[in-house]
């Protein structure tokens, strides 16, 4: 067994005054695939959320304890959220495209790291939406603007993350 | 199951159900007529006051004035009328219609520096002041014959020479259904005059400046003063209550100082416009006087944008409340700082909102009278050259022509209040359209 990535410990995950979820120890591996399994509300959300840190934009949500990732204190003080964010990746449960082209949704992420280089956009964009499997799919309509479309995940994958937090419903 | 349906208990539930449903619409029907009905008698009092039958008399008869009815000659034609008729007018006609500097300086120029327009070479190094009075008459006639258009000439012509009188006004209720009282009175009291039928919307209205004649008199300093007003209240208004409203919404924290705000913000909203204007008197004309230029169009954007600036806010924060979060979720999780997600997602999609509200914003501040008394002029006829001009707008010009004795200005007020309704369907429009397409975009 390898070394973990994520390590929670007597974490507790508050939504006011309300304790939503209890986690007295946990271990995520490196390089695997885990999977949270659970009837609905039992709090599978709430725990990866509060590993990217998404619970901050909830008011009144809160933690205590300890996550953390390759060693360091999530939620110590000198953490940017924003850096946590653009380590962890997040893809989720319902797909949320913005009201962009595919293109632009796909390119939004290495766009916000201040890549501009359109020839390495373009490589990104094409090799996220082929790890994907929806490159030839969508590869005609990538300008189009307002197509719905399920790329969502692919922004995901667009996202320099090493560590990738998905939702599927089950 | 079917006999459940077939009873008459069930039978006659939905009916007192259905019968429920029908009261509601009609009476929502009839609260929209309503509303239609006021509306349209609203506008039906207002075109009634600008058309009309009018008793008119001309001072020359312009069928006199040429062999060829006025409407058919050119311009040089039309000057040869003006240099026949008042020939010592033409200097000041000149004066007015072809040079924009100081009016003292004009005689002291020559042709080719105040002319703003063909002059020809001969003439170009002239002094007004050196010519016998004939020849430099004859010689203006030709400059307002080659620069000036024939619809100001004719302008120029009815103003100088035909001098068109109205004795008296009738409403176009009256013109269409008491012509026979009309035609009476005008036996009786007016009989030189001639009967025609006035629309007193018309270009020539919209474009000339005010004047104590209400035949002569426009609205162009009151649209012009209305517009720049307008421009600046945006410029003040907007960035600062879209920005309030990015702070309130995103930034600030919950605490008791921001919820004073926000109570005092909705509150602001409620305020009477008046005490709007008595703070901008005493604020902007009085106290910062050296910087505002006191009661000059600045003065009068700062009042406005106090006004209106509750209303943006509030609109723009519901406008942003608006974007979904999962928006603002995705942008986030793909490691989006805030100004990053505000900039790029937030702002972008609420924009559509917050314009909305800042045109309805606008739409009240256009019509607003109270807020700019005792910054308005009521009567001004120079036209607004810049931020620290003074100035007057619209409802203000419709407010004094309604005091004034002569009722002739009534009619005035009429066409003038038919330009202002046009202008704030313009911009409801705009905001309509505006919304809508927000609505559209909303995948
Ligand atoms: N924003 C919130 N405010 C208050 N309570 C919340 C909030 N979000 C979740 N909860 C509560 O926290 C508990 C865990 O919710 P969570 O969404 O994590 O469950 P879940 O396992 O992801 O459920 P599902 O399978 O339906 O997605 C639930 O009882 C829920 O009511
Ligand atoms: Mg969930």
């Amino acid at each position: 067994m390898q070394s973990a990535a994520i390590e929670i410990r007597d974490a507790e995950f508050f939504y006011g005054s309300t304790r939503a979820v209890v986690v007295p120890g946990l271990e995520i591996a490196k390089n695997r695939i885990t999977a949270f399994i659970g009837p609905s509300g039992c709090g599978k959300s709430t725990v990866l959320r509060a590993i990217n840190r998404m619970n901050d934009l909830v008011p009144g949500a809160r933690v205590t304890g300890e996550i953390r990732f390759n060693g360091h204190d999530l939620y110590g003080p000198d953490i940017d959220p924003v850096e946590v964010r653009r380590r962890i990746g997040m893809v989720f449960q319902k797909p949320n495209p913005f009201p962009k082209s595919i293109y632009d949704n796909v390119a939004y992420g290495p766009r916000l790291l201040g890549i501009r280089d359109k020839a390495r956009l373009d490589t990104i964009v094409e090799s996220s939406l082929r790890d994907a499997a929806l490159w030839d799919e969508v590869k005609n309509d990538l300008k189009k603007s307002g197509t719905r479309f399920r790329a969502g995940s692919s922004s995901g994958c667009a996202s320099p993350a090493p560590s990738l937090s998905s939702q599927r419903s089950s | 199951m079917a006999n459940l349906i077939d009873s008459g208990a069930y039978r006659s539930q939905v009916k007192r159900r259905n019968a429920r449903t029908l009261i509601m619409q009609r009476l929502s029907l009839a609260t929209l007529a309503v509303s239609i009905i006021v509306l349209a008698l609203l506008l039906l009092n207002v075109v009634n006051q600008a058309f009309g039958l009018v008793a008119q008399r001309y001072t020359v008869d312009p069928d006199t004035l040429a062999e060829r009815p006025l409407a058919e000659l050119s311009p040089p034609e039309l000057a040869a009328v003006l240099l026949e008729h008042v020939p010592r007018r033409l200097l000041v006609i000149v004066r007015d219609n072809l040079y924009r500097g100081d009016p003292a300086a004009f005689t002291r120029l020559t042709l080719g520096e105040s002319i703003d327009g063909d002059v020809p070479e001969t003439v170009h190094g002239l002094l007004p002041t050196d010519l016998p009075e004939a020849e430099r008459n004859r010689i203006f006639a030709e400059l307002l014959g080659l620069n000036v258009s024939e619809d100001v000439l004719r302008a120029i012509i009815d103003a100088e020479i035909v001098k068109t009188e109205i004795d008296k006004g009738w409403s176009l209720h009256e013109s269409l259904l008491n012509r026979a009282a009309i035609e009476v009175d005008m036996l009786t009291n007016y009989p030189d005059s001639e009967l025609v039928f006035k629309s007193w919307l018309d270009v020539r209205f919209v474009t000339s400046q005010l004047s104590s004649r209400p035949v002569e008199t426009g609205i162009r300093q009151a649209i012009l003063g209305t517009a720049w007003l307008l421009a600046l209240t945006v410029l003040i208004s907007f960035p600062l209550g879209v920005g309030a409203a990015l702070y309130l919404e995103e930034y600030a924290s919950d605490n008791w100082f921001n919820r004073i705000i926000e109570t005092n913000i909705r509150n602001l909203a409620g305020v009477p416009s008046i005490i709007y204007g008595m703070l901008g008197l005493t604020v902007f004309v009085r106290t910062f006087e050296g910087v505002t230029g006191g009661r000059s169009i600045v003065s009068g954007a700062l009042t406005l944008s106090l006004l209106i600036l509750p209303i943006i806010i509030i609109s723009a924060r519901e406008a942003l409340r608006a974007v979904p979060s999962s928006l603002r979720e995705a942008s986030y999780g793909l490691g989006a700082t805030r100004w990053q997600t505000l900039s790029r997602q937030l702002l972008p999609s609420a924009l559509p909102g917050i314009l909305t509200g800042a045109i309805l914003g606008l739409s009240r501040a256009i019509g607003e009278t109270a807020p700019l008394f005792g910054i308005a002029a009521t009567f001004i006829n120079t036209d607004p050259t810049g931020p620290g001009s003074r100035f007057t707008v619209l409802p203000m010009q419709i407010y004094a022509w309604t005091g004034q004795p002569d009722e002739l200005f009534r009619f005035n007020a009429s066409a003038a209040i038919i330009v202002l309704m046009a202008l704030l369907l313009a911009m409801n429009s705009a905001a309509i359209y505006l919304r809508n397409r927000a609505v559209n975009q909303r995948v």
